[in-house]
C-alpha cells in the first residue's frame, strides 16, 4: 500500500467533507438534479477520454454506448425484473462487446474519416432503435415503478441519495482512471497517440491497444447510461442517441482538458452548470439558452484550447516565460 | 543592397539568433554557411518577415524591411526559395511557375518572364506539363528556383538548395545559380555544404551559435584554418 | 418499371441537394482541412431567406436565390473572420467542436427568430405544374435543384482550375507556406473558400424550398449525408463530392422504394465503410 502523507490525507478528508456537505447546503431538487447530471457527464467524459484523449481517435458516436447502458437497465428490468445493480454491469459488458465489433471495423480509419464513420454508425443505431418496437421504438422506455424497492432497484425517492451514490461512482472511476494513468496501458496509448508508426516499430501493437481503449471507453460510457436511466427513469432515442449527445460527450472532455485525468470532471461540472442554468432561466425565450450555451462553448474552446484544466498551468508558464525573456538579453 | 545589422530573432520570445550582421552588394553571390542549428534559416526567416526581429535592423536599398509581408517584399524585388522546396505538388510545373508570378496581372509580362526562366533552365521547360511531385529531387529544386525567379527579383534568397541532392546534381544546381547571377540577379545562399558554396561565392559569412563569427571572400574563407577544420574536414 | 424510373428521377433530385452540400463541405475540407458542421445550417438559412422573400416580397425562390447566395456569402465571410480563422490556429479537435457549437448557435437562433414550426412557401411561384413524359412525371419545380447542382459544379470547377483566385486557393490548400511566399494571402483564400461554400449552401436552400418543409433543424440530416458523400467521393475533390452526392441520392431514393429507412441507412453506411476501407481517401481523393 502506498504510504499516504499527512498532507494528502488532509486534502482527501477535506474533499470528502465538501462532497458530503454540498448537497446538504444546496438542498433543492433542482440543485440535486444538477449535481447528479454533473456526475453522469463526468463519467461520460472520463470514458470518452480513453479513446479520444489518450488514444487520439476522435469518436463522434459514443451516444451508442450511452444508449445501450440505459436501455439494458430498462429492458432487463422489464423482461426479467432484474435489479439495475446487476443490469448495469451486463450493460457494460454488452457495450464493450459492441465496441469490439464496431472498433474492429472502424478503428482503421483516422481523423475526419473516422469521425464521419462513427457518426454514420451512431445514426444507424438510432434508426434501428426507433424502428424496434420491442424496445419501445420512438416512444422510448419508461421504468418508473413506485412498488419496487427503492434500494434494490435504484429508484430512490430522495434526490440526495442519487447525488451521494453517483458521486461515489465518479470518485471510484476517477481513482480507477488515476491508477490506469500510471500503468503501461496508458503509457502505450500516449505513445501511439504521439506517433503511431514510431510506437509500432518499438513493438507496440497499436491496433490492439486502441481497440482496448475503445472498449473501455464504451464500458464507462455505458455505466453512465445505466445511471442516467435510473435517475431519469425514462428515455427515448431522440434524447439519448442524437449526434448532439455524442458531440456533447466530446465537448465535456475537450473543454475540461482532453487526455488529462481531471479534465473531463472539470468540463462536466462547468458545462452542466452552464447548460442547466441557461435552460431553466432562459428557455422561455424559445431557444436562447442553447444559443448562449453555443456561444459560450465557442468562446471557451477558442480562447482556452487546451481545456479549463490548463488555466493554472498557463498562468504559471506565462510568469516563467516572462522571467526567461528578461534574462536572455544578458547574454 | 541588403544590410542586416546586429539582428536578434527567435521563437516565442526565446532568441535563436543573438547577433548577426551581414551585407550583400548588388550583383554578387553572398553565402551564409554554418552547421545545423547555427541559426541560418532563422535569420532568413527574420529577413523575410516570418520571424520577429527583436533587435537590430534590416534594410534593403536603404529602406527598413523589418516585418514586411511576403507580397510587399516581392514588390520590392526580394524573392525567397524555401528550404525543402515547397512546391505545389499536385499542380503542373507550368502552373507552379505561374503561381510564382502571382502578383503580376499583365499576361504579356508573365509570358516574358516564363521565357526568361525557360532559357536559363531548359530542363524545366521540358517538364512543364508534368505534375510537380512526380519530378526527381533535383528537378524539383530547379522548379523551385525557377518559381522564385518568376517574381523577377533583384535579390534571390536560396535556403539550402542542395539539401538531399546527389553531389552531381549539386554541381548542376550551382552551375545554374552562377548563370542566374550572370543574368544580373543578386543572390544570398544559405548552405550546410560549405565547400561548394564557398567556391562559388563572392563573399561569405560563417554563422555559429546564432552569431556571424567570420566573414570574407569565398576564396579567403576556403583557405582559412578555422573554417577548414570546422566545415571542410581539416 | 415506371416506379423505378420515377425513383431514379426523384433520386437525382434528392442527390442534387446532397451534391450541393457535399461540394461545400469538400471545398472547406480540401482547402482548410476542417470539417464544417455548419453547412447544413447554411442550407437552412438559405431556406429561410427564400421563405421570407416569398412571404413578404412575393418573390419566387429562384429569384431569391442570388439574394440568398449573396447574403450567405457575406455571413460566411463574417463567420470566417470572427471564428474560423481563430479556430484554425488551434488543435483539430477544437476546430470541429467550434463548428459544431456554431451550428447549434445557428439552429437555435433560427428557432428564436423564426419559430420552430414547419413552414412552407405561401405565395404562388412561377414554376408550378408538371411535365408528363408518359413514363415519368417531372415536377418543374424539382428540376431546379438538379440544374443548380450542375451549374454550381461546373462553375466551381472552372473557378478553381481556370481563374487566378481559384488557383491561388488550390495552391494555399497544397502548401500554405509556399503560397504566402509567392504573394498569395492565405487568409484571403480561406475566407473566399469558406464564403463560397456557405453561398452554395444558401442557394441550395432556396432550391429546396420548392418542395421541402423548412424548420430550424432541417439541415441536420443533409449534413451527415453530405459528410458521408464527401468522405466517399474523396475529400478535397469538389467534382468527387458532386458525383458522390448524386449517387447517394439515387441510392437513397431507390432503396427507399423497397426497404424502410433504417435498413436503407445501414445499407448506405455499409457501402460507405467498404468504399473507404479500400480507398481511404475516397474514390477521387487526392
Amino acid at each position: 500500500m502506498k504510504k499516504l502523507s499527512y498532507k494528502k490525507l488532509l486534502l482527501c478528508a477535506g474533499i470528502l467533507v465538501i462532497l458530503i456537505v454540498l448537497p446538504l447546503i444546496f438542498n433543492t431538487a433542482f440543485s440535486h438534479h444538477i449535481m447528479t447530471m454533473m456526475c453522469i457527464w463526468a463519467l461520460l467524459g472520463m470514458g470518452w477520454n480513453f479513446i479520444g484523449g489518450y488514444a487520439g481517435q476522435i469518436s463522434n458516436g459514443h451516444a451508442i454506448y450511452y444508449a445501450f447502458g440505459a436501455y439494458t437497465n430498462a429492458m432487463l428490468l422489464q423482461w426479467f425484473n432484474l435489479s439495475p445493480w446487476i443490469a448495469m454491469w451486463i450493460g457494460c459488458l454488452l457495450s464493450a462487446g459492441i465496441a469490439f465489433l464496431i472498433g474492429k471495423g472502424l478503428l482503421r480509419f483516422r481523423g475526419h474519416v473516422f469521425a464521419i464513420a462513427t457518426m454514420a454508425v451512431a445514426e444507424c443505431v438510432r434508426l434501428i432503435f426507433i424502428n424496434t418496437k420491442a424496445i419501445g421504438g420512438a416512444t422510448g422506455v419508461y421504468i418508473f415503478n413506485a412498488e419496487l424497492d427503492p434500494a434494490l432497484y435504484m429508484q430512490f425517492t430522495d434526490t440526495k441519495t442519487y447525488v451521494y451514490l453517483y458521486m461515489a461512482f465518479v470518485v471510484a472511476v476517477l481513482l480507477f482512471v488515476r491508477w490506469l494513468n500510471t500503468t503501461k496501458f496508458c503509457y502505450y496509448l500516449r505513445a501511439i497517440n504521439g506517433n503511431e508508426t514510431a510506437a509500432e516499430s518499438a513493438g507496440i501493437n497499436a491496433a490492439n491497444y486502441k481497440l482496448w481503449a475503445y472498449m473501455l471507453s464504451a464500458a464507462i460510457v455505458s455505466l453512465a447510461g445505466s445511471l442516467y436511466m435510473q435517475f431519469m427513469r425514462y428515455t427515448d432515442p431522440s434524447m439519448i442517441l442524437t449526434s448532439n449527445i455524442s458531440m456533447m460527450i466530446v465537448l465535456v472532455t475537450v473543454m475540461g482538458g482532453v487526455g488529462t485525468v481531471y479534465g473531463p470532471l472539470i468540463g462536466a461540472i462547468v458545462l452542466t452548470y452552464i447548460s442547466e442554468y441557461t435552460r431553466v432561466y432562459l428557455s422561455h425565450y424559445n431557444g436562447l439558452d442553447m444559443v448562449i450555451y453555443g456561444v459560450l462553448v465557442i468562446l471557451i474552446v477558442l480562447f482556452i484550447p487546451d481545456g479549463l484544466i490548463s488555466i493554472p498551468g498557463r498562468i504559471r508558464k506565462h510568469r516563467e516565460h516572462k522571467a526567461a525573456v528578461k534574462e536572455a538579453p544578458a547574454k | 543592397m541588403l544590410k542586416v545589422e546586429h539582428v536578434q530573432t527567435g521563437y516565442d520570445g526565446v532568441p535563436v539568433v543573438h547577433d548577426a550582421s551581414l551585407q550583400v552588394n548588388q550583383g554578387t553571390i553572398v553565402a551564409l554557411v554554418g552547421s545545423n542549428g547555427s541559426g541560418k534559416t532563422s535569420l532568413l526567416r527574420a529577413i523575410t518577415g516570418t520571424l520577429p526581429v527583436m533587435r537590430g535592423n534590416i534594410t534593403y536599398k536603404g529602406q527598413s524591411i523589418v516585418g514586411m509581408k511576403s507580397y510587399k517584399l516581392l514588390d520590392m524585388g526580394i524573392s525567397m526559395v524555401p528550404e525543402g522546396r515547397h512546391l505545389f505538388g499536385k499542380m503542373s510545373v507550368r502552373d507552379n511557375l505561374m503561381m510564382g508570378a502571382y502578383t503580376v496581372r499583365d499576361k504579356a509580362e508573365i509570358e516574358k518572364r516564363l521565357r526568361f526562366v525557360f532559357q536559363l533552365l531548359p530542363r524545366v521547360e521540358e517538364r512543364q506539363k508534368q505534375q510537380a511531385d512526380t519530378l526527381s529531387g533535383g528537378e524539383q529544386q530547379m522548379v523551385a528556383i525557377a518559381r522564385g525567379l518568376m517574381a523577377s527579383p533583384e535579390l534571390l534568397i536560396l535556403d539550402e538548395p542542395s539539401l538531399g541532392l546527389m553531389p552531381k546534381l549539386v554541381t548542376e544546381i550551382f552551375e545554374f545559380i552562377r548563370r542566374i547571377k550572370d543574368a544580373g540577379v543578386t543572390i544570398i545562399i544559405v548552405e550546410q555544404n560549405a565547400m561548394a558554396t564557398l567556391e562559388m561565392s563572392d563573399y561569405a559569412y560563417v554563422m555559429q551559435n546564432g552569431e556571424t563569427i567570420l566573414e570574407g571572400t569565398g576564396q579567403d574563407l576556403l583557405a582559412d584554418e578555422q573554417v577548414k577544420k570546422a566545415y571542410l574536414g581539416g | 418499371m415506371t416506379v423505378f424510373l420515377q425513383g431514379v428521377y426523384e433520386g437525382i433530385i434528392n442527390g442534387s441537394i446532397l451534391a450541393l452540400i457535399a461540394m461545400g463541405i469538400a471545398l472547406v475540407w480540401g482547402v482548410m482541412n476542417i470539417l464544417s458542421f455548419s453547412q447544413g445550417e447554411f442550407l437552412m438559412l438559405g431556406m429561410f431567406v427564400s421563405y421570407y422573400a416569398n412571404r413578404y416580397l412575393g418573390l419566387d425562390p429562384i429569384v431569391a436565390m442570388p439574394l440568398s447566395a449573396g447574403a450567405l456569402f457575406l455571413l460566411g465571410i463574417v463567420i470566417y473572420k470572427l471564428i474560423i480563422s481563430r479556430a484554425l490556429r488551434g488543435p483539430i479537435l477544437s476546430q470541429r467542436l467550434i463548428t459544431f457549437a456554431l451550428s447549434m448557435v445557428l439552429v437555435y437562433s433560427a428557432q428564436m427568430f423564426f419559430g420552430a414550426e414547419y413552414k412552407q412557401l405561401v405565395n404562388p411561384v412561377i414554376f408550378s405544374g408538371t411535365i408528363d413524359l408518359g413514363f415519368i412525371t417531372i415536377a418543374k419545380q424539382k428540376l431546379v435543384p438538379f440544374i443548380l447542382a450542375l451549374l454550381v459544379a461546373g462553375l466551381l470547377f472552372l473557378f478553381l482550375n481556370r481563374t487566378r483566385m481559384g488557383k491561388a486557393i488550390q495552391a494555399t490548400s497544397m502548401d500554405r507556406y509556399a503560397a504566402g511566399l509567392v504573394g498569395i494571402n492565405p487568409d484571403r483564400s480561406y475566407t473566399i473558400a469558406f464564403a463560397m461554400a456557405s453561398a452554395v449552401a444558401g442557394a441550395a436552400g432556396c432550391a429546396l424550398t420548392y418542395y421541402y418543409y423548412m424548420f430550424p433543424n432541417v439541415g441536420a440530416t443533409f449534413q451527415l449525408w453530405g459528410f458521408i458523400a464527401v468522405a466517399m467521393g474523396g475529400f478535397g475533390s469538389v467534382t468527387g463530392a458532386f458525383l458522390s452526392g448524386l449517387v447517394m441520392g439515387l441510392a437513397d431514393t431507390l432503396t427507399g422504394l423497397y426497404v424502410n429507412t433504417a435498413i436503407k441507412y445501414i445499407g448506405v453506411c455499409v457501402v460507405f465503410l467498404v468504399t473507404v476501407s479500400f480507398r481511404p481517401k475516397g474514390i477521387f481523393g487526392k
